[in-house]
């Protein structure tokens, strides 16, 4: 009996942490393709950098006072200052590893610059982890509410209604990156083998998103939708399919796409990651 | 929002990611710590090393390779190779648009013959803070 309630808070605690780094990434994920936010890991003093990692916490305690990425009523001020922390501490592990998979931090990376960069990433990605619990769930039961007015969808309507939001989710979040420079350049500087790294780390945010971080109607989207993708990984693989081809289509409309096949499919998978994540959180308002 | 549970105070698997975050967040300030206090206030200071000439298809390519050893960053760093051919000089230029500290970077110089090492000489020009 104590080994099951230890299990369901570890859970718990585990779901929360999921979805902090869920929603972190959702909102700092366009910061993360900025350039001048890497250049800042060299320029700023690390006094800045400092200075910028308290500044960092002061909407964040507030923000987590009000409404918390724990969902916890009526806190205490330690329980705040328990989630402040916790909310930087995921943000520091979750911004390192992608600057990290996109090859913005190497062996060779000194490690203030890189504690430098990681600082002023953190700010949008903390203030992610805070808020999405909380739009996402109301949202998510304003869609259900929609949903459940309207009768049931069809196996085919759900399927077009997951690629339709998907398609929408990846472009409204890849349309901010795809013009811009960070794109080519962060192409010519990774490694191929990393490529495999970054549709990795794709895959399994927008599952996390979707799927696991405990966001609005999970289990329904578990097991209650109908369709042809819903099974959560056919329907994470083919959403991954799915950004990967927004974002082609996006460089070249903005004319930003390599006339290069390999060159240019590098392209894309790079900006794919950011792409699935919009992807997967377009999804969750469906 | 129709789920608002009162939680508990923060549990045990709780207080182990806070404690894991606690660590993290001792390291971050630690570095930047030591960095804002240890680093001298040195301006930028650069190494460079010439490389031998290598045939190419169109004429000779000399590779300079430049460190910033100093302890803070430089932008627009202009590497100056100087020719003398027999009193004949020739003067080009190279700029490398920002090096952070401990950073390197190789530019490379093109001559249309064989350049005699003893007749080459680099140095960095100028360059301004970031």
């Amino acid at each position: 009996m104590q080994g099951t309630f230890d299990r369901e808070v570890w859970r718990e605690a585990v779901e929360d942490a999921l979805r902090g780094i869920a929603g972190g990434l959702l909102f700092g994920v366009p910061l993360l393709y900025t350039m001048e936010v890497w250049w800042l890991g060299q320029t700023a003093t690390s006094a800045h950098a400092l200075a910028a990692l308290v500044l960092a916490a002061v909407p964040l305690a507030a923000l987590v006072a009000g409404i918390g990425f724990r969902r916890r009523a009526g806190m205490t001020a330690v329980e705040a200052g328990v989630d402040v922390v916790t909310a930087l501490g995921l943000g520091v592990l979750s911004v390192g590893a992608v600057l990290v998979v996109l090859q913005r931090i190497t062996p060779s990376t000194p490690v203030p610059v890189a504690a430098r960069m990681v600082v002023f990433e953190l700010a949008p990605f903390a203030l992610g982890a805070a808020v999405a619990g909380e739009v996402f769930a109301r949202t998510s039961d304003r869609a259900r509410g929609k949903n459940a007015g309207s009768g049931a969808v069809g196996r085919g309507d759900g399927t077009v209604a997951d690629v339709a939001a998907t398609v929408m989710g990846a472009s409204f979040v890849a349309l901010a990156i795809a013009p811009t420079e960070e794109v080519p350049l962060l192409a010519s500087g990774i490694e191929r083998p990393w490529l495999v790294v970054l549709v990795g780390a794709a895959l399994a945010v927008t599952y996390l998103i979707v799927f696991s971080a405990g966001f609005g109607d999970q289990a329904h989207r578990r097991h209650g939708q109908q369709g042809l993708l819903q099974r959560p990984t056919t329907e994470t693989f083919v959403a991954y399919l799915l950004s990967l081809v927004v974002s082609g289509a996006l460089l070249w409309f903005f004319r930003n796409l390599s006339s290069d096949p390999v060159d240019a499919l590098v392209q894309a998978v790079v900006l794919s990651f950011p792409a699935a994540i919009g992807g997967a959180a377009g999804r969750l308002v469906v | 929002m129709s789920e608002t549970p009162r939680r508990p105070a923060p549990t045990g698997p709780e207080w182990v990611l806070f404690a894991a975050a606690v660590v993290l967040l001792v390291a971050l300030v630690g570095v930047l710590l030591v960095d804002w206090l240890a680093a001298p206030a040195e301006p930028p200071a650069f190494e460079l090393r010439l490389a031998e000439a290598r045939r190419v298809s169109d004429g000779y390519h000399v590779d300079v390779d430049v460190t910033n050893v100093g302890a803070a960053a430089a932008a627009e760093v202009t590497i100056s190779v100087e020719y003398d051919e027999g009193g004949k000089l020739t003067e080009l230029d190279q700029l490398v648009a920002f090096l952070a500290p401990d950073e390197e970077a190789r530019v490379t110089f093109a001559f249309d013959e064989e350049p005699d090492p003893g007749g080459l000489s680099v140095a960095v020009s100028s360059f301004r803070e970031p």
